[in-house]
């Protein structure tokens, strides 16, 4: 991730930064006036480098924006780590410019330019010696609820936990229960995990939004006017789906044919004030720029970008909240307090033919983060929201499914009347019907109905990760039910039909 | 099913038998159907696929695992506790025992929060510890699947003898039978034609072990 920080300027001064950022990605996304950012991945391969890529960043950006004071260009793993970078570079430090960009430049970076890259899987080490108030910096995602984060880092200050080390040195246990959620986020902050998707992702085709301003309008109020009704039905209809828009694109076009395009980034989630408040600075910047549109606006266009499973707290399904939501989520980190935060987790389907892969457990601080750009994703291949839980899976055993799954499958031995182990032959045939079923603590139980075997051969095209079972499903004479697999010559219990 | 319709607020309801899992999810589920959030403490093995099948919404549920990080099921009752409050409907896994003073603070909380409790005692039942006394008993006492024989077809359906036991309503034991589940996926009572062959069934599996 690349942050470029140009200090404080005008909103109609950004407009040549984002347009200068074009040329190294079409994805590049302001989090605020003055605050760029994009996926660093694909172009510091293409630029050579890293540092090489955070040498150009910051020359074009210096070069679009005389009238910046300061341009801090970081790179690291997550946003926020790139971010506080950008912020906190010391000028100067452009002499960590590579000789190929001084070499193709010439003149080389201007004095106020400075360049700061951590690498990869640094970003921890990186925060550590930072001060705790880093976390309400303008980059965090606490800094959107501004009484909350106050509040935590008061608290945290009193305590003693002056540096993000300190904080990312408790465990991640002691801090949920002591803070919930913000917390929580902080001390994922301070460890360097930064759950904000950086790959941006469109939301569908169908989810954006367009007016036509009739008459066409010639001052930045009236447009606005016309994006305050159209961020609210966006938002709104997010919100009634369970999602939060994290980025959104921005398009107006005027009568004379001119076009403005940008993509905005919350460091939370998009409100509709705050995508009104994008619109005046995009527009603001549009008109002072040299591409200005010579005739007034006549389209406004909206397009959610990133969207994430509804919430900060990511549980992933909270859409809006009510009282039952609040008590339920306070419910729930008192006791991630007790246990540890990867105790409570969410019930998810998921794909696949054995009855412990049908079903997974995400931990909730995951929740969010996988449901969020892997869907998006899938969403945008096959145009609608399809996950491999939808997909046939042939070779599944069909309904009812176990209520019991046994996490860890139980040894059992399985025996004919002679008392000899039933096997399955290469051919898929048991060698002789089951009569007894002992389990692990020695008890043995008559079988009185059984059905299978029904062989299973999963990821043969990996040596080491092919799964060669038959399964059968034993009624025992108790009346209990259970699906039993011999896989490699072992009986195992996998699931009960309880 | 029970005796006011659905789990009354604020009371236990235990489950047990052969059978009581697929029971205990059935009752949630139309908990969690009316959009109340649900808690499953110390079902490490619930099978997310078969709640889903139960027409639950998944995201609604939180489950929570005792035994996570090594631990032993010391925390439970606190646990328990923390759930109560928070939850409109708690289910309490095989192997968790509420001893005494807990247990009626417990019931207090629940009465409080309007909270209900749903007790999975698993398919060999135990008494709960004394204090926790459920409103309502569903002990499973005969099951019987069709579809499988020796050899062919697969589980499809279950029939299941169900006594229902408890305080006021339901103080005199009534024996129901029910479809646990019935071939097209849901748990319901069976239907007065069926649940006289159910019940010839259940005599003809009584008379074979007596004999």
């Amino acid at each position: 991730m690349v942050v470029v920080d140009l200090g404080d300027i005008d909103a109609c001064d950004c407009e040549p930064v984002a347009a200068a950022l074009e040329q190294f990605t079409p994805l590049s996304e302001a989090l605020r006036p003055g605050l760029h950012a994009f996926g660093a991945r694909g172009p510091s391969r293409y630029f050579g480098g890293e540092q090489a890529l955070a040498g150009l960043v910051a020359q074009a950006s210096a070069e679009a924006a005389p009238s910046a004071s300061r341009v801090g260009v970081g790179m690291a793993d997550g946003l926020f780590a790139a971010g506080i970078a950008a912020r906190t570079a010391p000028p100067g430090t452009s002499a960590a410019r590579p000789a190929a960009v001084a070499g193709r430049h010439g003149a080389g970076l201007p004095a106020s330019a400075a360049v700061l890259v951590v690498p990869p899987q640094r970003s921890r080490r990186f925060l550590a010696g930072l001060p705790v108030v880093s976390l309400a910096d303008p980059v965090s995602p606490l800094h959107a609820d501004g009484k909350a984060s106050e509040a935590l880092l008061d608290v945290l200050w009193r305590l003693g936990i002056r540096t993000l080390g300190d904080l990312a040195a408790l465990s991640e246990a002691d801090v949920l229960g002591r803070f919930g959620w913000p917390g929580l986020v902080a001390h994922r902050l301070a460890c360097g995990l930064d759950d904000r998707p950086l790959q941006a992702e469109a939301a569908g085709e169908d989810a954006g939004v367009e007016a036509e301003i009739d008459p066409p309008a010639d001052r930045i109020e009236t447009v606005a006017f016309m994006a305050r009704a159209l961020a609210d039905g966006m938002v709104s209809r997010l919100a009634r789906d369970g999602l939060d828009c994290v980025s959104v694109g921005i398009e107006a076009e005027s009568d004379s044919g001119h076009a403005s395009r940008r993509r905005w980034r919350h460091e939370l989630r998009f409100g509709a004030a705050d995508v009104v408040d994008r619109v005046r600075w995009q527009l603001e910047g549009w008109y002072r720029s040299p591409e200005r549109p010579t005739g007034p606006v006549t389209l406004i266009r909206l397009t959610p970008c990133v969207v994430s499973p509804a919430d900060g707290r990511q549980l992933g399904m909270w859409g809006e909240r009510s009282e039952a939501d609040e008590r339920a989520a306070r419910a729930v980190a008192r006791v991630q307090g007790l246990l540890g935060a990867e105790a409570v987790t969410v019930p998810r389907l998921a794909g696949g033919r054995r009855p412990a892969d049908t079903g997974s457990r995400v931990p909730l601080h995951a929740a969010g983060a996988e449901a969020s750009p892997k869907k998006a994703k899938g969403a945008k291949k096959a145009g609608k929201r399809t996950n491999a839980a939808e997909a046939p899976w042939p070779g599944r055993l069909p309904a009812p499914s176990p209520a019991v799954v046994l996490a860890r499958p139980e040894p059992i031995t399985v025996t004919d009347c002679g008392g000899a182990p039933v096997t399955v032959s290469g051919r898929g045939e048991a060698s002789a019907p089951p009569q007894q079923l002992t389990d692990s603590t020695g008890r043995s139980r008559t079988v009185v109905a059984w059905a299978g075997p029904w062989p299973l051969d999963e990821r043969w095209w990996r040596p080491s990760a092919r799964r060669r079972q038959a399964r059968f499903q034993l009624v025992l004479d108790d009346g209990s039910a259970h699906l039993c697999v011999l896989e490699s010559g072992r009986w195992q219990r996998e699931a009960t039909y309880d | 099913m029970l005796p006011e319709g659905s789990i009354r607020r604020g009371t236990a309801v235990a489950v047990g038998g052969h059978g009581s899992m697929t029971l205990a999810m059935a009752l949630a589920a139309e908990a969690s159907r009316r959009g109340s959030w649900v808690a499953a403490v110390g079902m490490a093995d619930l099978g997310v696929s078969a709640l889903a099948e139960k027409g639950v919404d998944l995201e609604r549920w939180a489950l929570v695992d005792l035994s996570a990080g090594g631990r032993d099921y010391s925390a439970a009752a606190d646990v328990l506790g923390a759930t109560v409050g928070g939850f409109d409907l708690v289910l309490m896994g095989p192997g968790i025992r509420v001893a005494g003073a807990t247990a009626r603070r417990l019931l207090a909380r629940m009465r409080e929060h309007g909270t209900s409790l749903i007790c999975a005692l698993g398919s060999i039942p135990t008494d709960l510890a004394a204090g926790l006394v459920p409103e309502v008993r569903l002990m499973i006492e005969q099951t019987r699947w069709t579809g499988i024989d020796d050899g062919h077809g697969r589980l499809l359906a279950r029939q299941a003898e169900v006594i229902v036991e408890g305080r006021g309503a339901a103080s005199r034991p009534r024996r129901m039978l029910m479809w646990l589940p019935s071939t097209d996926g849901r748990v319901a009572c069976a239907e007065p034609g069926q649940a006289s062959e159910f019940g010839r069934c259940f005599e003809e599996v009584r008379e074979r072990r007596a004999g």
